[in-house]
């Protein structure tokens, strides 16, 4: 790779960083990427006005990404342009990933990693930890998760263009994903177990707040998402109702 | 100021990174410190986090914005003084106001088609497209700013009153909000394979989160 390339490169994966910046219900992170291509895509275009108008147009279609697996699209697509590809076969490429990416990211990162790290925190932070230590130790491990996801992402899209697919299948996020829901129901479970024992949460004084949080736990289990944000509003309004009327 | 960071912190949750400091039990230590009480910040945002760690932002689906909401509960929080009944009407105030921030988040993606419909359409031009794009990362950055303002405005109205009322103690107040958590944590649960799937590990956690609590 040439310095330009090489220096393009980096400026895209910086980018990556910047994708859901103009995240919108049309194109949905489709401009965000056209974004993190364009230093690539101005080398690759350089003296050619309306190529690179061209490619701008194609790559602001929709498209969407979890943010943190969007380098391996934005470094597939890097190559594929470097390398000149059909522009179809692009498209194709683009529409093939787009969907795995999404629901692969969601699993991984929202629903097990980011939980998994927060739950650690939070139990340390009930146990008496200082304010600082509570979110410097979310902050470092959490960020050392995301950096590594991202620079991975980028690299393998980067190595592997149109064979991506092949690389991420090896990976195996699947597999990482379930390890991660399992640590988190540990983790989970240790929260709880500190809320019960600790007298400033749920402990031996206050049994029927903990009578009340089992049933709300079996609840939230049998019910699922749904329940969320009727329960919030309504606790929140409670708490309000219970100031205004001055219960006791 | 504390506008400000609640805005920087707005980015942090779409539009700028992702490293996760707009999450309620950051975003209360940081508005806790400089209101001049990170202790209550800490105790404002985890107790916040309880609630949204179930949430997750996934495709269009609109989804609380927590940071600005979150440092406008801590802040209050502490103005008010940090007494039960600010720190439970403040989290009350922090809850409702992360609803109202998704519906400001869906108003801003609505924004954010028509400034790139507009200004790039059909014309693809690079130059325009960066502008849109930085644009729309502005136009985020002073929603969360002016979502935190007035979430602060209102809060300074109504909690100190609000909050002299409270008939509740320390531990009954924390308790009330932690059994409220209990479903968004049962949720969680069941996002994580539920009892079907991970007794062992849930029930192996209980009992070390029982003992470590018991000893420490």
């Amino acid at each position: 790779m040439s310095v330009l390339v090489t220096s393009a490169c980096l400026r895209a994966f910086l980018r990556t960083f910047l994708i859901q910046g103009s995240w919108n219900y049309r194109s949905l992170v489709g401009s965000g990427l056209a974004y993190t291509l364009l230093p690539m895509l101005r080398v690759k275009f350089r003296g050619e006005p309306e190529h690179l108008s061209s490619a701008v147009r194609r790559h602001v279609q929709p498209f969407n990404t979890h943010p943190y697996l969007s380098g391996i699209a934005t470094g597939a697509v890097i190559r594929l342009e470097e390398e000149g590809a059909d522009p179809q076969m692009i498209e194709r490429f683009k529409n093939g990933i787009r969907g795995s990416l999404g629901s692969l990211g969601d699993g991984l990162v929202w629903a097990g990693f980011r939980p998994l790290v927060l739950l650690l925190a939070l139990t340390v932070g009930w146990l008496g930890a200082p304010p600082y230590v509570v979110i410097g130790l979310f902050l470092i491990l959490y960020n050392i998760g995301h950096l590594w996801l991202r620079i991975w992402s980028f690299m393998i899209g980067l190595q592997g263009g149109h064979r991506v697919v092949e690389r991420l299948r090896a990976a195996d996020l699947p597999g990482l994903t379930k390890k991660t829901l399992a640590a988190g129901s540990f983790a989970l479970g240790a929260l709880i177990g500190v809320f019960v024992v600790d007298g400033r949460s749920l402990g031996v004084g206050l049994w029927p707040w903990l009578l009340v949080s089992v049933v709300g736990f079996a609840v939230g289990h049998r019910v699922g998402y749904a329940a969320w944000r009727p329960t919030a509003v309504l606790t929140a309004l409670a708490v309000l109702a219970l100031s205004i009327l001055g219960l006791a | 100021m504390v506008s400000l960071v609640g805005g920087l912190l707005a980015l942090d949750t779409t539009a700028v990174g992702q490293f996760m400091v707009s999450r309620p039990l950051v975003a209360g230590v940081i508005a806790g410190a400089l209101a001049g009480d990170a202790v209550t910040g800490l105790l404002i945002g985890s107790t916040l986090e309880l609630y949204h760690l179930a949430t997750v932002p996934a495709g269009g689906a609109r989804f609380p914005d927590t940071g600005p909401a979150t440092v406008v509960a801590a802040t209050v929080a502490v103005w008010t003084g940090g007494t039960p009944g600010a720190i439970a009407i403040a989290w009350s105030l922090g809850i409702l106001w992360s609803q109202v921030g998704g519906w400001t988040v869906s108003l801003q993606r609505r924004l954010n088609g028509l400034i790139l419909g507009r200004m790039v359409g059909e014309g693809g031009s690079p130059a325009v497209l960066e502008l849109a794009h930085a644009l729309a990362i502005l136009s985020d950055l002073v929603r969360g700013v002016l979502l935190t303002a007035v979430g602060l405005l209102i809060g300074i109205a109504v909690v100190p009153g609000l909050a002299a009322l409270w008939p509740l103690d320390s531990a009954w107040t924390v308790g009330l909000i932690l059994a409220g958590a209990s479903v968004p944590l049962g949720i969680l649960y069941k996002g994580f394979g539920g009892w079907p799937k991970q007794r062992v590990l849930f029930v192996a956690g209980l009992v070390a989160g029982l003992v470590g609590a018991y000893l420490s």
